[in-house]
């Protein structure tokens, strides 16, 4: 008959491929665009802008976390990638957050801090060439750029 | 008695305005005033049965409260949503209690949170709130944001309930913590000797506000995942229920592959939920043995969940449109080969224990639910089949990929928790069976409908067959990427008040096998909005006491 | 002789836990797990002793008493037999001094768990006195059969029983065999204890310490009974007693646990029904006995 239980936490347990574990972002990747702080169900992902630092903050909480990895399947640049780890007690609630700072890029029309340095240059890569100044005008200044030359200019 | 929808049309014609939502789907907007005679003809006249009732708070729109009451007409795979609307100066209408007894708790739920008040209703009084609550705020309201604070009023020493003619009896209670239930509820057992004579309920101890959580601050493809947490063991079904109702209300086309993988999942839900049952009604009955078998071959299924879907129970795998991983063909392999010796072992092992004189002398002619009083309270899944009532959501209702795969309903007429037990035991082997003929032919094809669109303040029904029995939701869209309204009905919420019934006349020691036989997912009932719970008797000895309800 | 039957009781006492330790190993492995270490007896009544206990409002004193009484009236009941050594102490009549200090650990334990007030406790309680009632009688018929063999109501004259063998002896070990399993709250008979039916029943109220104590003498009372079960089986002055009553209190309780593995808990009712036929078997023992077989 055999016995079938294990010796955990005396032996460590295999997981199988594709289990969701910890979510970890990848620092060299995160570009701060926010979207796995939108599409996660229970806010563990969250992201602010601390514009006195200059800094763009994604912050993940796994206190908040339920491992659906909704975030993994939206990131644009495959940054935020579940793990098959899944011993996560900590002693302390700082050492449940993970934080990944973004220096924030400025408008090249009103000056407003409104998206990451590598958001920016990661637009940009994916714009036609003669596009690219786009990427550092906000969203508000463009639209004000764009109803101008609708409403003014000569076609 | 042999129907048509057309004819259904017909009859409900005469009562207002009907229109057919979508195949099986029926709306009848409704004058309050012939809700009880509308009850009478779809629950007892038609032979259908009541499913559930929903009050939303519809002001935004019309200005007016709203109340569906939702009916299934199995013979016609048809739901028939009626609906009929108050003002909120005059929040009341007429109670369909006394017609259909299975509503008694639905209409009070619609009461403490929506606030419409249900003339005639034989037992008026809070249900889900809790006795502290302020009067006159309804939190399901739109004018109530889902972070408010209340201040709360004086909490009662006791519970309170209606104790007519039971003084000088024991009363012994069981729960909100008892070592027979895994999860918080309130049974008050009124004990002469070792009889029980009567008993009375408290529930909704772990209510979570999901509902409300899912308007105020969750997008449509979150909710999936709150559905989820419903349950701690049918999680998964709650998440496909929301997923149809809103697919349902969009006319969103599923593709087939998908369905295919939904019902794989589904089925191996059930297995494992059955399974844990099984281990927990012989832990009850003493048997901790049969309890250490059954969680050993079950560890098989769960095995194959985490490999499928990454995790042993919370499965994460709906998004709305349809699923976010498929099943390739090497682990496809492997779910055949472990279910073919899960289905031996248990096999095996279930028919030994079937011939322990104990556990058959202790669940035979124990915890009766007659075939009417299961019909009366409109009770679901495998109580109901265990009291002769052939229903099954996959069979009459089909969703997902039902319509692809040949199965049979156990149906027993004795309506002890013997028979409860054999129908989730034939139920187990039968799902493996679909399991297997879904994954030998699954279609190829896309797995989610990547452009979903999702116009506002549509309507739908979604119902699936979860291991308690029929589980249903009820969704209007909204704007925004929000739902507007988002009810889930657990099965156990029509279950559960069956138990009282089953606990009349009963032996006290037969008391926790009596609950537990109704496999009561407390999480589910409390939800309403989060769902999810655990643990089944005789005629009772006075005739007054049946005329009486629980 | 004193010091040789402190020595026995004592050593009996200690090796209680470890008795039990082993049972559950064994039992874990029928059921295909890898189980406590045997020595987890010992230490879970370690851990209990160590806490305070919490009590009711309403406990009294016979709530507080009641758990050393009893694990006093079943050491004495040790002290009555001669376990791996051949003494004990000995007196006329103390075959009824036995029966009785085991029955009065059973009532002692009802008489406390009750004045706790708890509802459970009442229900455990009413089926513990049922219980013990039934068997005793049984218990009565299988003792007085021995008596009326040997002629005798000191223990060490009756022990062993079989010596010389009769057919009323043997009846009368086999009834008493069986009434051992049921007294020691093995499935399906650990009726008044059924954590989930009624919440533990008789234990329900006690904590802490006082449950520690109440737990030790409910294995204790077990050893005692395959003591007495031992004693009337083995001779006591064979050179090879010692040795086959240390094997043999820890392969009974082990061969019990074997069969317990694999039972549900009968309902109070139909344990007493089991138990009535007993007295029909025991009676034949007594029978048998009066007409010199």
């Amino acid at each position: 008959m055999g016995v079938v239980t294990e010796r955990y936490p005396y032996e460590p347990v295999e997981v199988p491929e594709g289990f969701r574990g910890k979510p970890v972002i990848d620092p060299e990747r995160c570009v701060g665009c926010g979207a796995c702080a939108n599409a996660c169900p229970p806010n563990a992902l969250t992201v602010e802008d601390d514009l006195e630092a200059g800094v763009r903050r994604v912050k993940l909480f796994l206190g908040r976390c339920i491992f659906c990895g909704r975030c993994q399947d939206v990131c644009p640049v495959e940054a935020v990638k579940l793990t098959k780890e899944f011993e996560l007690s900590a002693m302390s609630a700082e050492d449940l957050y993970q934080v990944v700072e973004l220096r924030l890029a400025k408008c090249l029309v009103c000056g407003r801090a409104f998206t990451t340095v590598r958001l920016a240059l990661e637009t940009a890569r994916r714009l036609p060439e003669d596009q690219r100044r786009l990427a550092l005008i906000c969203p508000e200044c463009r639209e004000r750029m764009s109803s101008h030359l609708i409403s003014y200019a000569r076609w | 008695m042999r129907s048509s929808v057309s004819k259904l049309i017909e009859e409900l014609g005469g009562y207002g305005e009907v229109r057919v939502l979508r195949k099986g789907l029926i709306h009848l907007k409704a004058c309050r005033e012939d809700l009880p005679k509308i009850a009478e003809l779809l629950h007892w006249g038609l032979g259908g049965y009541f499913s559930v009732s929903v009050g939303v708070d519809e002001r935004p729109v019309d200005g007016l409260l709203h109340v569906y009451h939702v009916f299934s007409i199995d013979e016609l795979g048809t739901y028939v949503v009626v609906e009929a609307s108050v003002s909120p100066a005059h929040p009341r209408m007429p109670s369909i209690t006394p017609v259909v007894d299975a509503a008694n708790w639905h209409e009070r739920e619609v009461t403490d949170f929506i606030g419409v008040e249900f003339v005639g209703h034989p037992e008026p009084g809070r249900l889900i709130l809790p006795y502290d609550w302020p009067e006159g705020v309804y939190p399901l309201r739109k004018d109530f944001p889902y972070d408010s604070k209340v201040s709360v009023g004086e909490v009662p020493d006791e519970v309170v309930v209606d104790e007519k003619g039971l003084e000088g009896y024991t009363k012994l209670p069981v729960g909100p913590y008892h070592p027979a239930l895994h999860e918080p509820e309130h049974f008050i057992l009124y004990v002469d000797g070792e009889r029980v004579v009567d008993a009375r309920y408290k529930g909704f101890f772990i209510y979570r506000g999901i509902e409300k959580v899912a308007e105020s601050r969750l997008t449509v493809n979150q909710v999936p995942f709150i559905a989820e947490r419903i349950c701690g063991i049918c999680g998964y079904t709650h998440s496909c229920c929301y997923c149809q109702a809103v697919e349902s209300a969009a006319g969103i086309e599923v593709p087939e592959r998908a369905l295919y993988i939904r019902s794989t999942l589904l089925e191996i839900e059930r297995i494992h939920s059955h399974m844990l049952w099984l281990g927990v009604a012989f832990h009850v009955l003493g048997f901790d043995t049969g309890f250490m078998i059954m969680m050993r071959v079950r560890e098989a299924v769960m095995s194959i969940a985490e490999m499928l879907t990454g995790n042993r129970k919370t499965y994460g795998m709906n998004l709305v449109g349809g699923v976010r991983r498929d099943i390739n063909e090497g682990r496809k392999e492997v779910v055949l080969r472990a279910l073919r010796r899960v289905r031996e072992e248990f096999r095996e092992s279930m028919e030994d224990i079937l011939r322990m004189r104990e556990i058959v002398s202790r669940t035979k002619g124990v915890g009766v639910l007659t075939y009417n009083d299961a019909r009366r309270l409109s009770v679901l899944g495998p109580v109901a089949r265990a009291s002769g009532i052939d229903t099954d959501v996959r069979k009459r209702h089909p969703y997902a990929a039902y319509k692809h795969v040949d199965f049979r309903i156990p149906v027993y007429r004795d309506g002890d928790v013997l028979s409860r037990l054999l129908v989730r035991y034939e139920e187990v082997l039968e799902s493996i069976g679909i399991v297997e003929q879904l994954l030998e032919s699954m279609p190829r094809g896309e797995i989610l409908c990547e452009e979903v669109e999702i116009p506002e303040y549509r309507k739908g029904v979604g119902a699936t067959e979860a291991p308690r029995g029929e589980d249903i939701h009820f969704v209007i869209t909204g704007r925004d990427n929000k739902v507007y309204r988002w009810k889930p009905r657990a099965p156990s919420y029509n279950n559960i008040p069956s138990t009282i019934v089953m606990l009349r006349g009963e032996r006290l020691a037969d008391a926790p096998v009596i609950i537990a036989s109704n496999d009561p997912c407390f999480s589910c009932t409390d939800h309403l909005v989060v769902i999810d719970v655990r643990r089944g008797v005789r005629k009772v000895v006075r005739g007054e006491e049946l005329a009486r309800r629980w | 002789m004193l010091s040789e039957v402190l020595v026995n009781v004592a050593a009996v006492t200690a090796l209680a836990p470890l008795i039990d330790g082993v049972e559950r190993k064994v039992r874990a492995r029928l059921q295909c797990r890898r189980g406590p270490p045997v020595l987890q007896t010992w230490y879970d009544l370690a851990k209990l002793f160590r806490r305070g206990g919490v009590r009711t409002g309403e406990a009294s004193f016979t709530y507080a008493a009641a758990p050393y009484v009893v694990f006093a009236n079943l050491v004495l009941a040790l002290a009555l037999m001669p376990t791996v050594f051949n003494a004990s102490l000995s007196f006329a009549g103390d075959v009824v001094v036995l029966l009785y200090l085991i029955t009065a650990a059973s009532i002692f334990l009802v008489i406390g768990s009750i004045s706790s007030g708890n509802p459970y406790a009442v229900t455990g309680s009413n089926r513990e006195v049922s219980i013990a009632v039934a068997s005793k009688l049984a218990v009565g018929f299988a003792v007085a059969t021995f008596i009326i063999d040997k002629g005798s109501l000191t223990l060490r004259k009756v022990f062993p029983a079989v010596l010389p063998p009769t057919a009323s002896a043997f009846i009368a070990l086999a009834s008493l065999l069986v009434v051992t399993y049921i007294e020691s709250s093995r499935l399906p008979f650990d009726i008044p204890e059924a954590e989930p039916e009624i919440a533990g029943g008789v234990l329900i109220e006690y904590s802490g310490r006082e449950l520690g104590v109440v737990m030790y003498s409910l294995i204790l009372k077990r050893v005692v009974l395959t003591t007495l079960f031992i004693d009337l089986l083995i001779p006591r002055w064979a050179p090879y007693a010692p040795l086959a009553y240390i094997a043999l209190v820890f392969a009974i309780p082990l061969a019990f646990t074997c069969i317990e593995t694999f039972c549900g808990r009968f309902r109070i009712d139909q344990a007493l029904s089991l138990i009535r036929g007993l007295y029909v078997v025991a009676g034949v023992g007594v029978a048998l006995a009066l007409i010199g077989f």
